[in-house]
Order: C-alpha cells, then sequence, then structure tokens
C-alpha cells in the first residue's frame, strides 16, 4: 500500500511517500533522497526498489526535503539545516506512526552527505548507500559544470570557478532549472562524509553501479570502508552490473540494485 | 584500452548500447548525436574523472573536445599520460 501524505517539519509542509505492507510490526527503512535532477530521474528505481522492499516485509518511507519534489517551496529556500531537521522530523514521524523500530536508512547519491547529521541526531544503524556521494564540494562543482558547459557551447565563457564565486559573493547560481543559494552552495562545499563522522555502531553497506560491473568500488568508497572496518564496524562496498540509473538520459530500475539492497539490509538484520 | 573505455562511457552515458558498433572515431558527437547534450556533456566529463582518477578543468575542453568519438578519445589519452 502506498500513502502519500503531507506532515509537519518545524512549519515546514513536507511531501511524504509511505509504502508499507499494512500489517505490523514491520522493519524500516527511511530513504534520503538524492539532489536536483537525480531525484527525478531515481524515482522509477526507488519505486522499484520499494515496491521489492515491502514484499520483503519493510515499510519505505521516502520524504522530499523541503523545497523539492511536491514539498512547499523551491529549492532556493531550501537549507542544509532545514533539510537535517525535515529527516529527523520524518524519522521520528514514522517511528511513532505506529510505534516501531529505528529504521534502516537507504542513503541515494548526495543524500549521503545529511547521513551524518540524521546519525548524529537519532543514533547509529543500518545504512545502506546508492552510489554515495562522500565530498559535496566536489558534488557542488559538477553540478555547476553543467551550466559551465551549456555556457561554453552557447559561445559563452563562463567557468566553474565563476559560478563558485558568485555564489561565494552571496547570490543564487541557477543551474539547469535548478537554483542554488548562496547558503546552500556553501553548506554543500563544506559537507564531506569522512569515518569519524558516522558514530560507532553504524553499519554500513555502499552499492555502486557500472555497466559491465567490475571488482573495485569507487576509490573514496573504499578508503570509507577500509577506515570503518578498521574500527570495527560492518562495512562494504559491491560493485552491481548495472546502469547508473540517477544520470542515464532514459530513466532506467535495474532490478539487481533493490534485490542487492534488500540483501544488504538483511544481512545486517537491518530495519530490527 | 582507453579508446574503448571512452566508447564505453560515451555508450552508457548516453544510452546508446544498440548503435554502439556503429560508432567509429570519426562518428560526430556534439551536433552529430541527438542524445549529446550538456548533461550528456557532463555525465561523460564526470564518468572520465572517476574512471581514469583525473580532474578535467572546464579550461580544458571545448566544443572541439566533443567534435567527434576521436576528438574526445585523443583529449582523454592526453589527460592520462
Amino acid at each position: 500500500m502506498l500513502d502519500a501524505k503531507f506532515i509537519d517539519s518545524d512549519g515546514r509542509r513536507l511531501f511524504v511517500l509511505r509504502r508499507h505492507g499494512g500489517d505490523s510490526p514491520r522493519k524500516r527503512v527511511l530513504v534520503v533522497p538524492p539532489l536536483f535532477e537525480e531525484l527525478n530521474r531515481c524515482r522509477r528505481m526507488l519505486a522499484l526498489c520499494g515496491r521489492v522492499l515491502v514484499a520483503a516485509g519493510y515499510d519505505v518511507v521516502l520524504p522530499d526535503l523541503s523545497g523539492t519534489g511536491d514539498s512547499a517551496g523551491g529549492y532556493g529556500d531550501a537549507s542544509w539545516q532545514a533539510w537535517a531537521a525535515d529527516l529527523a522530523n520524518v524519522d521520528a514521524w514514522a517511528a511513532a506512526n505506529p510505534p516501531q523500530a529505528p529504521a534502516a536508512v537507504l542513503c541515494v547519491r548526495a543524500g549521503t552527505l545529511l547521513l551524518p547529521r540524521l546519525l548524529a541526531s537519532r543514533g547509529p544503524g543500518v545504512v545502506v548507500a546508492w552510489q554515495p556521494v562522500l565530498d559535496g564540494g566536489l558534488y557542488l562543482q559538477q553540478f555547476l559544470r553543467l551550466r559551465a558547459m551549456a555556457s561554453k557551447f552557447a559561445g559563452g565563457s563562463e567557468t566553474v570557478k565563476d559560478l563558485l564565486a558568485v555564489l561565494e559573493r552571496g547570490e543564487a547560481v541557477e543551474v539547469a532549472g535548478y537554483e542554488v543559494s548562496s547558503a546552500l552552495g556553501a553548506a554543500l562545499s563544506e559537507a564531506r562524509v569522512p569515518a569519524d563522522a558516522l558514530p560507532a555502531g553504524t553499519s554500513f553497506a555502499a552499492l555502486e553501479c557500472r555497466s559491465g560491473g567490475g571488482d573495485a568500488a569507487s576509490a573514496p568508497v573504499r578508503r570509507l570502508c577500509d577506515a570503518l572496518a578498521a574500527r570495527g564496524e560492518a562495512a562494504s562496498a559491491t560493485v552491481l552490473d548495472a546502469e547508473q540509473f540517477w544520470a542515464t538520459q532514459e530513466i532506467a530500475a535495474p532490478a539487481v540494485v533493490a534485490d542487492a539492497t534488500v540483501r544488504a539490509l538483511e544481512a545486517r538484520g537491518g530495519g530490527t | 584500452m582507453s579508446d574503448e573505455t571512452v566508447k564505453r562511457i560515451l555508450v552508457q552515458v548516453l544510452g546508446i548500447e544498440d548503435r554502439a558498433n556503429a560508432l567509429t572515431q570519426n562518428t560526430p558527437l556534439l551536433g552529430g548525436i541527438p542524445e549529446f547534450d550538456s548533461m550528456a556533456v557532463v555525465s561523460v566529463l564526470t564518468a572520465v574523472e572517476e574512471e581514469f582518477g583525473v580532474v578535467i578543468d572546464d579550461d580544458e575542453v571545448d566544443a572541439e573536445t566533443f567534435e567527434t568519438l576521436g576528438t574526445l578519445t585523443r583529449f582523454v589519452n592526453r589527460k592520462i599520460q
């Protein structure tokens, strides 16, 4: 069953999708969504994975963070602080309706950058991350590059450095229809996910996608997992033979990602 | 080796597996393949960065870099040397 609700998060109106099997008690997953256009491109994958998770006994809660998706406001009003609070509020709402154990977390792409604050507010747990973004500064530059490239091919001369300077001056930059405020740019620039930002007791499973598969996960993800493992946490990085569904021109939803997500949760006793 | 990797990245980003075998070094990209817009350019650059562990400054690329598969491949080969 699929519920679509608006809930209140500190006065902000948030759109939340909840998939559940109807009977309780069940294990839970809280999804931390990706940003900008990637959220749109991930919808089908999230829907497929949601159905697979429900069939495996999980309730799945997917919020649209303030200013994104169907939640009130636009990206121009969004703030990192508000997003961190939104996640904590959605988690608390989901935990109370009906009363359940803490949820496992599924963070998608740049949603992973909010993980440290989420875990700081609600304690450690089981985390599955889809192609996690661990460096917000790099991610911001890749996003700004969309505008710099479009400008270049139209005969303009905006560079990523120029756009970063605009943000630093306190002005917003519009990229592919999304407004990045100066404050959001600053927050993204500083956002990182080092091992010491994740509390003791965090269990972390990264899933990366590469068409044709491959053995080695990306270097930053491997470094994070190695650092977590070195202090005794359960940490793994798996490369799946799947398209990079958050970026492909045609919307894709490789089933292998949903299956691997359930397996990763089950292996860690996720959501219980 | 890297030629094949560049081709693979291109095919994946654009979702053109059905046309992969028709691609040659002379195949025009920007303006040639309809799917090849600025979003695709960024996706290709990001994929090249992650695959080869290099950082590409936007000063280093221009429309000519993406004129054909050949110009793109030569750019990548120069970058990874």
